[in-house]
């Protein structure tokens, strides 16, 4: 209902700006990022690991760079300004980063440099995740449907509508022996051929999920609005909700170093499992901001990312 | 002025003493009674410079998107948090007094309990809205939790309740004139109230009131100009006893402080037939028109009473002393008014009124003591006693003088003029380090530990909203926040400018139509985005009200906030070139930039207005100065003599500034220019002496040692009172009082070191030049 609605809108959008046609803006693709003081302190969405060094994206065309656990972090060169939502490494020197006007920059050298490999403003429509399965088979999920996979590295992009809805695909994640898509009301899709077929499995929730968290081939996590999250035993077949006791959204998760599950979400959630995502232990950040991503800084500490920026918390002391 | 008027004005006078006794009594009477209608006034719009184009912005919004003059009033838990129903039963009191305040634009009220104030959530069908205190809440345990996560979710925290929970603010806009009866508002009032109907109705163990704003400055500021007041007994009382320590006489000490009084009820009641009130700068003119009447009275007096010494009779006495003294005097007097009039310059009203009424002050002295005061000394009778007492005085004096004339022999002369020289050169390279503007936190007309300032601190610090703020007006065409060139221009404008060190925070609207359009995508921080669809834009922005003051009813008007971390000068002209700099690199026809509104605006605009006025009004009063000089002692060497001294003063003046941290600001600029136009008096009153001795042939060393004897005690004492005046201000509760005596008290009595010892030296170096002391044909005065 939603995405009609919106679909709607955006019609009748299009339309009122071709007849209304004002100057066309600069596309936001057509401008670098600028360096800026405060840049890790934007709104960052989505991080990743370079092998060792982290990477994480958010607003304005920023990338961050730390080489030293999120101690230090700099600001790579990035061609477009547009906002940043995913970004996936195959290895510790190729990186994609996905994002608004459905761009896709691509690095070969850690992250240090970025090259634009697609993009589509016009359409509207934003890319939200990717994923990469080696340096060469990939997938960048978005907004209505969007759905692009590459088997050469990003050097060619192909528009693969895996189901018949336009719904929004807000995360991927996986290995080729299970993939998993999650969407908007309840989608979600998996695939154990690294992505050749998908199958819709029948949904335990209607309401939106934001991302999964593949942990084994069997085992799997998928979270959303209203702190949904719901787990897999079955390589996604089946699911079962876990207690959160927040209705903050979940927004992102990752499995740290020393197997521990943590999952972020809005008003400054932070959901931490020790026993592989079973059951959760809620932390709120007392400034409650919307965080979005997680990255491991060395043993002890987490790196939050959200719109206020990177956070380093220490880790949750383990349960006695 | 020809001698033969001077004699025919000295035989009128002088001729008809009962009838200038009686108008000058009349006169004083019907002055004192408008005196006495005197009011305290301070108007915010007065002290802003009008003619600046921040200001025309300025006007031009203060009242849709608030202006500099709003009051933020904190209540502190002391004990616990705000989640306490005894907290929430003050804070709402507060809301309501705060409500009904004179001249409370009351649609800008914001606390916790204003309808203005909502929160966002996102709900599973998409988000909902609503009151962070709802219509229904009750203070229980239950009510109390749901607006904590109400005020987590309406991105209030730091802004209306401090970060640590433990404060909160209610938020007003003042408006300069009442909306309601179109009336000025009264500040002095607002004041009050805030003290006796918030602070001390609500202040207690329990709960801390913490008041700032620019009305609970001016009632700050007025209460400790009323110490001044007192201060004013006591530099009258100071004085009238330097003056009989050096008049040694009860009479005539009494008939000179007499006619200085005179002159300072003159020029209050002047003030009000010209429709001006007081005001707290205004408030220190009567001491310096005090002051620089008993300094020039002094002249008169110490004129007659040498010539009595001498053995003339009062009347001969005073008639000769009229004579020698009427030309420079009125000169002295005419360059101290030009020297007030050049602060005209700074186009700032409140420093307008301060030059005119001070002009007045000064004009009014020419008469006081010039007429009055030797019509008065005629009557005179001194005894025997008093002669004795000015011949041990006067004895006792000459040895100074003798030490002293030796400045004007070469060999002494010129290592003087080395030593001033080398103290200028230093002052000129200290002096360059002196900074525009205000150099501390909190409001700088006040003491930093006073409680105002406190209660600022309390609030910068609990708070992430600062007390600074500048605000810049976006013009944009009519509907411009749906369109994504317009949007997207004032972002990365907001995103610019929060990067600009010494930028505490920003916001703007752009900032909340990303956050709404995530609420639209369930909540999702990756759609904070600002979407290129109009009709998508449309949705952003439909919840954001006008309330918010982030736009306008059309959308062709929005304000960007930029909180700064203080409002020193550099922070503020940092943030000021930013904008111009963002604006210069991103031309757009669609977007215009205007500076400014808000306190931190009028700063700016104040400190740029000071800045371009301090050249400019430099050059015109030693222009003044040296065309008076010029006009008086038709010589280029007498004006270079009495003027160059000046100039090392004023270097002098900088360098203290710098060293002791004042800034150039509105209530220290006219202090260079008063500095000056006083300064002068004493080289004038020295060197007519000295012309006059040099025409009759005298070398320069014995010249200048007469005419010690005739005006050296004299000029010494008017330094000394001219110090004594503006010195009691260094006790202000006013820091700016504080500031502006201490640098006249400077000015004052290195000027007049200056004239005793830099002049002469001056002389006696640039007499080769000049071929003076040897022209025995120069202009006779006489």
């Amino acid at each position: 209902m939603k995405t009609l609605l919106s679909l709607i809108i955006m019609a009748i959008g299009l339309a009122a700006l071709a007849a209304s046609a004002p100057p066309p803006a600069a596309a936001e693709t057509d401008r670098p990022a600028v360096p800026a003081r405060l840049a890790p302190r934007s709104l960052l969405l989505d991080g990743a690991l370079a092998g060792s060094r982290l990477v994480a994206v958010g607003e304005r065309g920023h990338i961050l760079l730390s080489d030293d656990d999120g101690a230090t972090w700099r600001q790579a060169a990035v061609p477009v300004r547009a906002t940043l939502t995913g970004v996936a490494f195959a290895d510790a020197r190729n990186g994609w980063a996905v994002g608004h006007d459905a761009v896709i920059l691509r690095t070969r050298d850690g992250g240090e440099t970025w090259t634009l490999q697609y993009q589509d403003p016009d359409g509207e429509a934003p890319l939200l995740d990717v994923l990469f399965l080696d340096a060469e088979r990939g997938f960048a999920t978005g907004a209505y449907g969007l759905f692009l996979t590459t088997a050469d590295g990003g050097a060619t992009w192909h528009p693969e509508p895996p189901a018949e809805e336009d719904l929004h695909l807000n995360g991927i994640d996986g290995a080729a022996a299970l993939l998993l898509v999650a969407g908007e009301s309840g989608t979600l899709m998996r695939s154990e051929d690294a992505g050749a077929t998908w199958q819709q499995r029948e949904t335990p929730y209607q309401g939106s999920f934001f991302g999964v968290l593949v942990l084994s081939p069997s085992e799997a996590l998928a979270y959303g609005i209203q702190g949904r999250l719901y787990r897999s035993a079955d390589g996604g077949r089946s699911w079962t909700r876990i207690e959160t006791g927040t209705t903050a959204g979940l927004t992102g998760a990752r499995r740290l170093p020393d197997g521990t599950v943590a999952v972020v979400g809005l008003s400054g959630t932070l959901l931490t499992s020790r026993d592989g995502g079973r059951s959760f232990a809620l932390t709120r950040l007392e400034d409650r901001p919307a965080l979005s991503g997680i990255l491991p800084a060395g043993d002890r500490a987490l790196i939050l990312l959200g719109d206020q920026g990177i956070r380093r918390v220490d880790a949750p002391a383990a349960p006695k | 002025m020809p001698a033969t008027l001077i004699h025919r004005v000295e035989a009128w006078v002088f001729g008809h003493r009962a009838l200038v006794l009686a108008a000058f009594a009349v006169a004083t009477l019907a002055l004192a009674l408008a005196a006495s209608q005197l009011k305290v006034a301070a108007g915010f719009e007065k002290q802003l410079p009008v003619e600046h184009p921040y200001m025309q912005t300025f006007l031009e919004y203060q009242e849709q998107f608030g202006g500099a003059n709003r009051v933020l009033i904190a209540i502190e838990a002391r004990r616990g948090d705000i989640f306490t129903p005894a907290f929430f039963n003050v804070l709402k009191k507060v809301t309501d007094e705060v409500f009904f305040l004179p001249g409370v634009d009351r649609a800008r009220v914001t606390s916790l309990f204003t309808p203005n104030v909502r929160f966002i959530e996102i709900v599973e069908d998409g988000f909902a809205g609503g009151n962070v205190i709802p219509a229904d809440f009750r203070p229980t345990r239950e009510g109390l939790d749901q607006v904590r996560e109400n005020i987590l979710k309406s991105g209030q925290m730091g802004r209306l309740v401090s970060q640590d929970f433990r404060a909160a603010i209610v938020s007003a806009n003042l408006l300069d004139r009442d909306p309601r009866t179109g009336e000025r508002l009264d500040y002095m009032a607002v004041a009050k109230r805030l003290e006796t109907e918030v602070r001390a109705r609500y202040e207690s163990e329990a709960f801390g009131v913490h008041v700032i704003g620019f009305a609970k400055v001016i009632g700050d500021v007025a209460d400790g100009a009323a110490g001044v007041v007192g201060f004013f007994g006591v530099a009258v009382l100071l004085t009238a006893l330097l003056v009989w320590s050096y008049a040694h006489s009860v009479v005539l000490s009494a008939m000179l402080v007499g006619c200085s009084l005179v002159a300072v009820v003159w020029q209050l009641g002047l003030l009000v037939m010209l429709g001006y009130g007081i005001d707290p700068m205004s408030l220190l003119l009567p001491f310096l028109i005090f002051a620089i009447a008993v300094s020039h009275g002094v002249q008169m007096v110490n004129g007659v009473g040498a010539e009595m010494y001498e053995g003339a009779g009062a009347m001969e006495a005073a008639r000769s002393s009229f004579r020698k003294l009427l030309v420079p005097g009125v000169t002295a007097l005419s360059t101290d008014v030009a020297g007030f009039l050049t602060i005209m310059l700074i186009e700032i009203p409140i420093i307008q009124e301060l030059a005119v009424s001070a002009s007045v002050g000064v004009a009014v002295i020419i008469l006081t003591n010039l007429f009055l005061l030797p019509v008065l000394l005629s009557y005179a009778k001194l005894g025997e006693r008093h002669r004795d007492r000015l011949r041990r005085s006067t004895a006792h004096r000459l040895r100074l003088w003798e030490t002293m004339a030796a400045a004007a022999r070469p060999a002494v002369a010129v290592p003087i003029l080395v030593a001033t020289v080398a103290l200028g050169a230093w002052a000129w390279h200290e002096g360059r380090g002196m900074a525009v503007g205000d150099m501390e936190a909190g409001v700088p007309e006040l003491w930093p530990d006073s409680r105002y300032n406190r209660d600022t601190a309390f609030i910068v610090e609990r708070f992430a909203i600062g007390v600074d703020l500048i605000q810049v007006i976006a013009e944009v065409p009519a509907n411009g926040c749906i369109r994504h060139d317009v949007v997207s221009y004032l972002d990365d404008f907001d995103w610019f400018m929060r990067n600009v060190p010494g930028v505490q925070s920003t916001l703007s609207l752009p900032t909340v139509m990303k956050t709404v359009n995530a609420g639209w995508n369930e909540g999702s921080p990756k759609w904070r985005v600002l979407p290129r669809d109009e009709r998508v834009l449309v949705r952003a922005v439909t919840p954001v009200e006008t309330s918010t003051g982030l736009l306008n009813a059309d959308c062709s008007v929005m304000p960007v906030l930029i909180f700064t971390e203080d409002h020193k000068a550099e922070t503020i002209r940092r943030v000021t070139e930013a904008v111009g700099a963002f604006a210069a690199a991103n031309p757009s026809a669609d977007v215009r930039l205007r500076l400014a509104t808000g306190n931190v605006g009028v700063m700016a605009a104040t400190n740029e207005a000071v800045d371009a006025a301090q050249m400019p009004m430099l050059l015109w009063v030693y222009g003044v100065v040296v065309a008076l000089c010029l006009l008086t002692f038709r010589s280029v060497y007498a004006t270079l003599c009495t003027v160059l001294p000046l100039t090392l003063v004023s270097l002098l003046c900088n360098a203290l500034m710098a060293q002791l941290g004042i800034g150039l600001k509105v209530s220290t600029l006219p202090v260079a220019a008063l500095g000056v136009g006083i300064g002068v008096d004493y080289g004038i009153y020295i060197f007519s002496r000295l012309q006059v001795h040099l025409q009759t042939g005298e070398p320069l060393p014995l010249a200048y040692l007469r005419t010690l004897r005739e005006t050296g005690s004299a000029v010494i004492f008017t330094g000394i009172t001219l110090a004594v005046g503006v010195s009691t201000w260094l006790f202000s509760a006013l820091k700016f009082q504080a500031d502006m005596g201490l640098l006249l008290t400077f000015m004052f009595l290195v000027n007049m070191v200056g004239a005793v010892l830099v002049l002469p030296a001056l002389a006696a170096v640039l007499a080769p030049v000049f071929g003076a002391g040897r022209n025995r044909k120069g202009h006779a005065q006489e």
